[in-house]
């Protein structure tokens, strides 16, 4: 394996690792303050023993995310050093910013975990808010971050180095919107449905109290809540790259030739000229999704030369992947919805309980698909149309080394954090307090 | 303007120095001295700060991605080889610090001695590759000149894990056996600073004048406060847990300050590698800072007392 693989290979394991902790760290805190509020305001000790063992496996979570975070900001700086010196100017203050965010989130979680006895109960309730506001903010900020490398602005190129940068600008750029309403949305349901997965799976098991019944419950609020939401910023995200980024549209739909009455492409497998085999197409409906048309025109593959085209078999799989899924998540949702509606024993069927169980991972398998479209979608290119990944790569010649160590290292990380966290959830209130102390008093 | 950019991070970078030595010392505690319930009051005490301590490492990256763009590059070119053991044992502490609470005592007595072998090694190579910035070994071409790994200043991290050493000891309990050990090694240990100072010195000449002249008056100074702090902490627990702090980051503080106006010394001059952004991250680091200091005292403040309640 090349040094520069080695190093895309190696930031993508860290960013696919990374992703699931801060989308739970997004995510996690809103449900906790729920759970919580039902607790405190109904005098609930159920509500408020799931807050509780949420609170938990969330401490285990973002010790997790805090330390893949920092091995990803100085992963940037050893691998890409090149990015760092030319983007910096730039881009460099928003990252600035998230560490305030981040601040701010890690502060009020500890008071919320090791203040508690020195606080009134709805005011250590409210210390959830700053964690929740925090998390949302920190992915807003790193989510515009990666906007701006997907469509630049605010500098003047020249000489290859960004001149007179705005970094305003840049971080309300014409990706930041549909991009970070995409993630938090994301990040809200694919939170939901993992809550309501780790208890439909114990109610398989044959754990059918209360408590799993609320958990489900609670997750699946909050999936339902999310999950239109969802679709808008889908559909926004989609017509934002085919207006900013049309070669990556194309790789992901497969689409090889710029044409109007462009079909919508499920399925298949597509070559690096964008000819799709065994694909299932929609007549029309891409012209359609992206311009509200059937005659609008959409850029293929061909508007550009092969070598700056993406990987595009990589990216068309990523995309059908996470389009499957999608259509998948809102069913599961109904189903729950519709059966605590019309039909209160499909509840504990196990049918059901078995699609709940897979929803919350394949959830994230979305988001890894998501993420793969947004950064092999890019490539050649670190900084869309300006700055070329390879270019930027370090000269060391430590890259392979670290890979292959790091691989084994996230294995490591990976099982721990599924030990602990299961160890979190299945700890037992203590002997003699009553579970209202363990959250609210 | 561009020196304020350099003292922020280089806040940044004492504060988190400081935990880190503190973290190390942790690691050390749990691996020769702390036993019974001396391990649980360490690992209590030391969770928020774990938590919150690697936030200052990514704050003074951040800065330097936005101040000192071209220099971060260069640096991170430059320093693979330094960070890739931190790199590595970054991840196996944290994987190692989840499991700390197991259901499994076996579980947790493996994850306490990996936690504390990572903690005592990231605590050493972060301030063995930190002080490879003033120790003069980044060429102008982004090269590392291999003398540093054989020569004396490298040694000079090791006050720096001294000192955490002492302050974790101190800091974690009042139990007075921990307390007098800590005093003891802690003003034992400080007396190894000078040879180190000498070392990194004649490694840079710049800094000669700076650590070896009446510039140094600052950092003695450092030094004899958390001195005497270490004694304080014997009688006046809080009191001398504060000076120590503070001592500790008045060193920190004047070392950085003395290897002005080298960002790493020779190959990057500060003023020359300032960014374009520049100004605009101090007018936002002034607004934030404050408040984000504020929090800590906050949080720092709730969590001790009640922390030292449980551990009595």
């Amino acid at each position: 394996m090349s040094s520069f693989l080695a190093a895309r290979a190696q930031m993508g394991t860290s960013l696919g690792f990374h992703i699931v902790f801060a989308s739970l760290g997004v995510g996690l805190p809103p449900a906790i303050a729920i759970a919580h509020f039902l607790g405190l305001r109904h005098q609930d000790a159920g509500w408020l023993r799931l807050a509780a063992r949420l609170t938990r496996a969330l401490a285990v979570l973002v010790v997790i995310g805090v330390v893949s975070g920092i091995v990803i900001s100085i992963e940037l700086v050893l691998l890409w050093p090149q990015f760092t010196a030319k983007a910096g100017p730039v881009i460099g203050l928003p990252f600035s910013l998230e560490t305030y965010a981040f601040f701010v989130e890690a502060i009020f979680l500890s008071l919320y975990l090791f203040a508690r006895e020195r606080l009134r109960p709805w005011v250590h309730w409210a210390t959830l808010l700053p964690v929740s506001l925090g998390g949302l903010a920190s992915a807003w900020i790193v989510v515009a971050a990666n906007a701006w490398m997907n469509t630049p602005v605010g500098f003047t190129y020249a000489h290859g180095r960004f001149l007179h940068p705005h970094p305003y600008k840049a971080i309300f750029n014409p990706s930041m919107p549909a991009e970070t309403f995409h993630m938090a949305t994301s990040a809200y349901v694919a939170t939901g449905l993992s809550i309501a997965s780790v208890y439909a799976v114990a109610m398989l098991r044959g754990k059918r109290t209360s408590h799993e019944r609320r958990g489900l419950a609670l997750g699946m609020a909050i999936a339902a809540a999310s999950i239109v939401p969802l679709g808008l910023a889908g559909d926004l995200a989609g017509r934002t790259i085919a207006k900013d980024q049309p070669v990556k549209l194309a790789a992901a739909e497969g689409l090889a030739h710029t044409r109007r009455h462009a079909p919508f492409t499920v399925g298949g497998l597509a070559d690096q000229n964008g000819h799709t085999r065994f694909g299932l197409r929609i007549p029309d409906a891409l012209s359609l999704l992206v311009g509200r048309s059937p005659s609008t025109r959409v850029v293929g593959l061909d508007s550009v030369p092969p070598r700056r085209r993406p990987p595009v078999a990589v990216v068309h799989s990523a995309f059908d992947l996470m389009i499957l899924i999608g259509g998948f998540l809102p069913l599961a949702i109904g189903a729950y919805w519709f059966g605590r509606w019309r039909r209160p024993r499909w509840l504990t069927a196990r049918p059901l309980l078995a699609l709940l169980a897979v929803a919350g991972p394949l959830a994230f398998v979305a988001i890894e698909a998501g993420w793969t479209v947004t950064e092999v979608g890019r490539q050649p290119w670190i900084v869309y149309g300006l700055v070329s990944t390879r270019s930027a790569l370090t000269t060391s010649g430590l890259v392979g080394l670290m890979f292959a160590l790091f691989t084994a290292l996230y294995l490591v990380l990976s099982a721990a954090a599924v030990i602990a966290v299961r160890s979190q959830l299945r700890l037992r209130p203590r002997r003699g307090r009553p579970a209202l102390a363990e959250v609210g008093r | 303007v561009t020196t304020a950019a350099f003292m922020l991070i280089a806040t940044a970078l004492v504060l988190y120095a400081v935990l880190a030595g503190a973290d190390a010392g942790t690691g050390l505690w749990l691996l020769l001295g702390a036993r019974g319930d001396l391990q649980p009051a360490l690992l209590s005490r030391f969770s928020p700060v774990w938590e919150v301590n690697g936030l200052f490492l990514i704050f003074a990256l951040t800065g330097l991605f936005a101040s000192f763009p071209q220099a971060l590059g260069t640096l991170g070119a430059a320093l693979i080889p330094l960070y890739l053991p931190v790199l590595l044992l970054i991840p196996t502490r944290g994987a190692s610090y989840t499991l700390l609470h197991h259901r499994s005592k076996r579980v947790r007595r493996l994850a306490l001695v990996v936690f504390a072998w990572s903690s005592l090694g990231i605590g050493l190579l972060i301030g063995y590759a930190t002080l490879a910035l003033p120790a003069g070994i980044v060429g102008s071409g982004a090269k590392l000149d291999r003398g540093y790994f054989s020569s004396l200043a490298s040694l000079a991290s090791l006050p720096f894990l001294i000192l955490g050493i002492a302050y974790a000891g101190a800091s974690a309990t009042r139990d007075r056996r921990l307390v007098n050990a800590a005093t003891w090694s802690g003003a034992g240990w400080l007396l190894t600073i000078p040879p180190y100072a000498y070392a990194l010195a004649r490694a840079n000449p710049s800094l000669r004048h700076h650590l070896l002249g009446p510039d140094a008056a600052p950092i003695l100074i450092g030094f004899l406060v958390v001195l005497t702090s270490l004694f304080v902490q014997r009688r006046r627990h809080g009191v001398g847990r504060a000076i120590s702090a503070a001592g500790c980051a008045a060193i920190g503080l004047a070392v950085a300050a003395a290897t002005l106006p080298y960002l790493a010394f020779p190959a990057i001059r500060t003023p020359n590698h300032a960014g374009p952004s520049l100004h605009a991250y101090v007018l936002a680091s002034l607004v934030g800072g404050p408040l984000l200091l504020l929090f800590l005292g906050v949080l720092y403040g709730m969590v001790g007392p009640q922390q030292e309640t449980a551990t009595r």
